[in-house]
């Protein structure tokens, strides 16, 4: 049974890494970010990290279906 | 720096020839199978998403847009994220349904066809200004490169090359069901090339034109309006718009559909997708800032769109310029390439051929070769399409702008998309209705405007003007106003027209919620019948074709006999055909030659065997109370498999639903060749002993034997209704029968060797005895020897020997009683058969006589000789030897024992009575235990009486003992009497 929600548990951290993402990208947060000071590289930082986060949920997501 | 034209017309042609050769290697088999099956290889296929509108017009949005550029792929990342919840399921659905293209989803889903032929024409509308796109960018390239104007000759001599690409490399096959290897592997290489060469620019760009990140940083400080130029417009601007159409269409553009499902070749890749695509973009859009400021720091003279060119002409080096102009023909080559198969295949199953059905063939047409060359046309038609929009664009639009206005044209699929995979109300009026508002829109808003602005119409009405919303970004009015009508109306459609059978159906197939297995039977009886019904339609090759594919994929080895089979063969065919012809022509086809019988039932094997299947496939998914039943299903499955008996159920229409372990194990007979086929259709002897079983009243058969080969084998065998209030809501309803085999062979064989044990038991007791009667006749006949011996008179010789003749036949009388009932005998000995209980009985009396003749005891025998039942002759032999030893160790020497037999309704009962010392009563209700006995110590082993109890119950009788008033003990034994009922009864327990 643990089997189900741990798949059921790596589809939740996917919807819950999108919601993350629009909050960031959508959000007012996005004034932050996007200030004229910030430097040439954050938004791809900021890309490279949600990335990041989606190829550590996959690994999971496999090991769970397997 | 300037080139020559012919000179970058033949590194473009030399590029086109190395594109050629990759292909052709992969589709040869000269590169390993594992690159094009590599997920690497897939997410650089992917990458057919970064057109020339990328590689050029990337830096020219950056310029105008700021930051804003990015959405374009922070919207793909988005998508990607989603990619169990959103992509895998769509990828699920076009590998399963067969579907090739969105066209094809939407026909499937909404079953229309006019669903379809509108996705296509509108489609064919969103890409073409696509299309003459890339043709302007290549062109526009050249340009920068020579300057001068290039002529539409190398533009028409592009789309031409592109057009023999996409032909021999991407319509090699004709069903989509078919992977185009060489197709993928060519786009990744694509890929690879156009990043390399963008990566190599943005070196440049930092290194050689600023010094290195030092120097950039510097430059970026003097110039702090360039940083402030770029995160402007992402306070400011269509952010959040451009993202939500980046998310639309990173799978909803024909090439990213095309490459993203229809050419998957791997299954898994998507998950490595999920964050390697976003990755590809991220380094490929990493040069993108360093060639803007570059290209702001140099000035030259020329459109931002083409900085990334431009910057390579003052390095000083010819290589990079041509390097750089190659990456921009792969950009635009690999997109219009893709575009092109994934809208030929729509024309082709959404215009052409719903226009030209049903078919007129002649018999010898070879119809997958008319749609193979029917497709290549449509090929060469779409680029030369392209290539008139590209003649009627004027060129004062930014690259940008004609790839948005096909990004908001492929948004408009979205409401239908959401209502492809979490809707099931959704109806093809709902969809059509909103698809059709969200065009119009779209058409009013953005089309025109760009025809008004190419001089192709003049004063087209702005409606954003009309509707106050001329802020200068046109994308956030019209994506906003084109999805609300378009979701309002596909709302609005929905609710108000009820969804048909068919889309209710295949709402479920989309949702992967609680579908059934196909339902009802085939009309046609044979697969013979199928090939000619298909052979109206598709003629007789593809129909032979399409039977022999449809049998391969379902792994079936045999022509399928039953209906259900037959059933499932159709269900293929109209599966197989959707990807050849889309899939309403292809349910209209089989709906038309392989009609179902209506009301007829499915198979409950093959519905359990289905919905196991499927339960299966959606394991992952299940959450909750459904992943709670599920691992309940499961366990309970799980016992019914490992359960030590023989499991077998039937259903209703007595197929074989279900075959555990242990009934593989006892049959010989594999799952796989036991379930789904009819109990008759079994292999032999099971089919007979079940079949028998199943027709027999009895619910419980004891000790029934079975010859499988040499070995005679013995079941239990028990059967039980399977009834139960169905749910109504599942295919599966209750009903047929269970039967249960318990294997007792090895049992019965122990007992076998019990019994023979105690029968040398009794021929050990009965040797005083044995040794007695032999003694006498062998003194009688050493007397009459010696006799002889002096005797002269032959008439007294004669008689004498005859007397030694008649000893002597009186000693093989006595050893052979002795013999016979100490043989062990086989399983197979035992078989029941019509006794003559009189010849039993005074058998046994003989014997028990042996061992009992010092005692002078009286037998009366009544027994009538017409008397028989059915039984083993030898061990009812050793039955009454049992209960008559017992008889002659209770009486006192002189006494009498009475065997009577008389017949009893279907039964013969015999009665053995002794005058002797009788039984204590308290002890009566014990005597059947083993090794309990009256006896003294060393006399009985107590199994003699459980032994006659075993064997009288394996004769389907019945044994009791009580006492008699005067003293002595009465014997009662029951047996079947030789009569019809008791024959069926022994035939049934003689399977052979």
């Amino acid at each position: 049974m643990a089997k189900h929600s741990e798949t059921g548990g790596s589809i939740d951290r996917v919807i819950l890494l999108f919601l993350f993402a629009i909050l960031l990208l959508v959000s007012p947060l996005k004034a932050i970010w996007a200030a004229d000071d910030s430097p040439w590289y954050l938004p791809y930082l900021l890309w490279g990290a949600l990335i990041f986060l989606a190829a550590r949920l996959q690994r999971r997501f496999l090991n769970d279906e397997v | 720096m300037k080139f020559e034209l012919w000179q970058l017309f033949l590194a473009g042609v030399a590029y086109l020839g190395l594109l050629f050769v990759v292909a052709y290697a992969a589709d040869r088999g000269w590169l390993p199978a594992r690159l094009a099956r590599h997920p690497a290889t897939y997410v650089l296929s992917l990458g057919v998403y970064a057109t020339s509108w990328t590689y050029y017009g990337s830096v020219g949005f950056a310029q105008e847009q700021g930051y804003n550029f990015l959405t374009i792929y922070l919207g793909v990342t988005l998508a990607f994220l989603l990619t169990p919840v959103l992509l895998q399921p769509i990828l699920r659905l076009t590998r399963d349904y067969q579907l090739a293209s969105l066209a094809d989803v939407f026909a499937f889903r909404y079953q229309s066809q006019l669903a379809g032929v509108l996705v296509t024409l509108f489609m064919l509308a969103g890409v073409l200004p696509y299309i003459a796109l890339q043709i302007r960018a290549v062109t526009e390239s050249l340009q920068v490169l020579t300057h001068e104007s290039a002529p539409h000759l190398i533009a028409l001599a592009f789309c031409i090359t592109i057009t023999l690409f996409a032909i021999l490399f991407g319509a090699r096959h004709i069903s989509a069901r078919e992977k185009h290897e060489g197709l993928v592997v060519a786009i990744a290489f694509e890929s690879l090339v156009k990043l390399t060469a963008l990566i190599i620019v943005g070196l440049f760009a930092v290194y050689g034109v600023f010094g290195g990140l030092g120097g950039m940083e510097e430059w970026l400080q003097r110039h702090p309006e360039a940083l402030e130029n770029l995160y402007r417009p992402v306070r400011e601007g269509p952010w959040a718009t451009l993202l939500l159409l980046s998310f639309a269409a990173a799978f909803l553009l024909p090439r990213q559909f095309h490459m993203t499902f229809t050419e998957n070749l791997e299954g898994q890749s998507l998950s490595v997708a999920s964050w390697g695509f976003p990755l590809f973009l991220l380094v490929l859009n990493l040069a993108i800032p360093p060639i803007l400021w570059a290209g702001m720091h140099l000035s030259p003279e020329m459109a931002a769109d083409f900085y990334v060119l431009g910057i390579t002409l003052e390095s000083g080096s010819t290589l990079l310029p041509v390097l750089t102009f190659i990456g921009g023909v792969s950009a635009a080559s690999a997109m219009m390439i893709v575009t092109t198969l994934a809208l030929a295949a729509m024309c082709m199953n959404h215009l052409v051929l719903p226009a030209s059905f049903p078919p007129q063939l002649k018999p010898e047409t070879d119809l997958y070769r008319w749609l193979l060359w029917g497709r290549r046309l449509l090929i060469a038609i779409i680029i030369l399409a392209g290539y008139g929009f590209f003649l009627l664009l004027e060129r004062n639009q930014g690259l940008a702008r004609l790839g948005l206005i096909s990004f908001v044209a492929v948004a408009q699929f979205l409401p239908g998309i959401v209502g492809l995979l979490y809707w099931r109300r959704a109806t093809h009026t709902g969809f059509i209705l909103g698809l059709l508002g969200g065009a119009g829109v779209w058409t009013v808003t953005l089309l025109l405007p760009l025809f008004e602005e190419s001089g192709l119409i003049r004063n087209a009405i702005d409606p954003l003007q009309v509707l106050g919303s001329d802020t200068g970004d046109p994308w956030s009015p019209a994506t906003f106003w084109s999805l609300t009508v378009n979701a309002l109306l596909f709302v609005t459609g929905s609710l108000l027209w009820r969804p048909r059978d068919s889309e209710l159906e295949a709402a479920q197939a989309c949702c992967r919620e609680g579908v059934g297995p196909p339902r009802g039977t085939l009309v046609a009886g044979s697969l013979e019948q199928i090939r000619e019904q298909l052979a109206l339609i598709t003629g007789q090759e593809m129909a032979e074709h399409e039977v022999e594919r449809a049998l391969k994929d379902l792994g079936v080895a045999s022509e399928p006999t039953s209906r259900t089979e037959l059933r499932r063969v159709r269900e293929r065919i109209e599966r197989n055909l959707s990807g050849l012809v889309g899939p309403v022509l292809a349910r209209m086809i089989v709906d038309q030659r392989l009609q179902i019988e209506s009301g007829a039932r499915t198979a409950l094997s093959a519905s359990v065997r289905y919905m196991e299947q499927r339960l299966e496939d959606s394991r992952t998914r299940l959450k909750g109370l459904a992943a709670e039943l599920d691992d309940l299903r499961r366990y309970h499955r799980q016992v019914l498999h490992d359960l030590p008996l023989g499991v077998c159920s039937l259903g209703p229409d007595r197929e074989v639903v279900s075959w555990n372990v242990a009934m593989q194990a006892i049959s010989g007979v594999p799952y796989r060749h036991a379930v789904g086929l009819p109990l008759k259709a079994l292999a032999e002897p099971w089919s007979g002993l079940l079949c028998g079983f199943l027709h027999a009243q009895d619910n419980h058969l004891h000790k029934i034997k079975m010859r499988d080969g040499r070995e005679t084998r013995v079941f239990n065998l028990h059967k039980a209704a399977i009834e139960g209030p169905g749910t109504g809501y599942s295919e599966i309803q209750p009903g047929g029968t269970v039967i249960l085999v318990e294997d007792l062979t090895d049992l019965y064989r122990l007992e076998s060797e019990l019994a023979h044990s105690e029968r040398l038991a009794s021929v050990g007791r009965l040797a005083a005895g044995v040794a007695h009667e032999v003694g006498n006749p062998v003194t009688g006949i050493a007397c009459l020897a010696q006799n002889l011996l002096s005797e002269r008179d032959e008439e007294l010789t004669e008689e004498g020997l005859e007397q030694i003749l008649m000893q002597t036949r009186r000693i093989s009388a006595i050893v052979q009683s002795l013999v016979s009932f100490s043989h062990s005998g086989t399983l197979a000995d035992h078989t029941p058969v019509s006794v003559s209980l009189a010849q039993t009985i005074d058998e046994s009396v003989r014997l028990v006589r042996l061992s009992h003749s010092g005692k002078q005891l009286q037998f009366d025998v009544d027994c009538s000789p017409s008397l028989s039942a059915i039984g083993d002759h030898q061990r009812l032999v050793q039955v009454f030897v049992n209960l008559l030893s017992n008889a002659c160790d209770a009486s006192a020497p002189g006494e009498r024992i009475q065997v009577s037999a008389f017949e009893q309704a279907d039964y013969v009962m015999i009665e053995i009575v002794d005058h002797g010392s009788g039984i204590d009563p308290d002890e009566l209700d014990q005597v059947f235990e083993p090794f309990f006995t009256t006896k003294e110590p060393g006399e009985g082993t107590g199994l003699g009486l459980p032994m006659v109890y075993n064997i009288v119950q394996e004769h389907s009788g019945s044994v009791t003992i009580d006492s008699i008033p005067d003293g002595g003990i009465r014997v009662q034994v029951q047996l079947p009497a030789t009569g019809e009922r008791s024959l069926n009864s022994a035939q049934m327990q003689e399977t052979v």
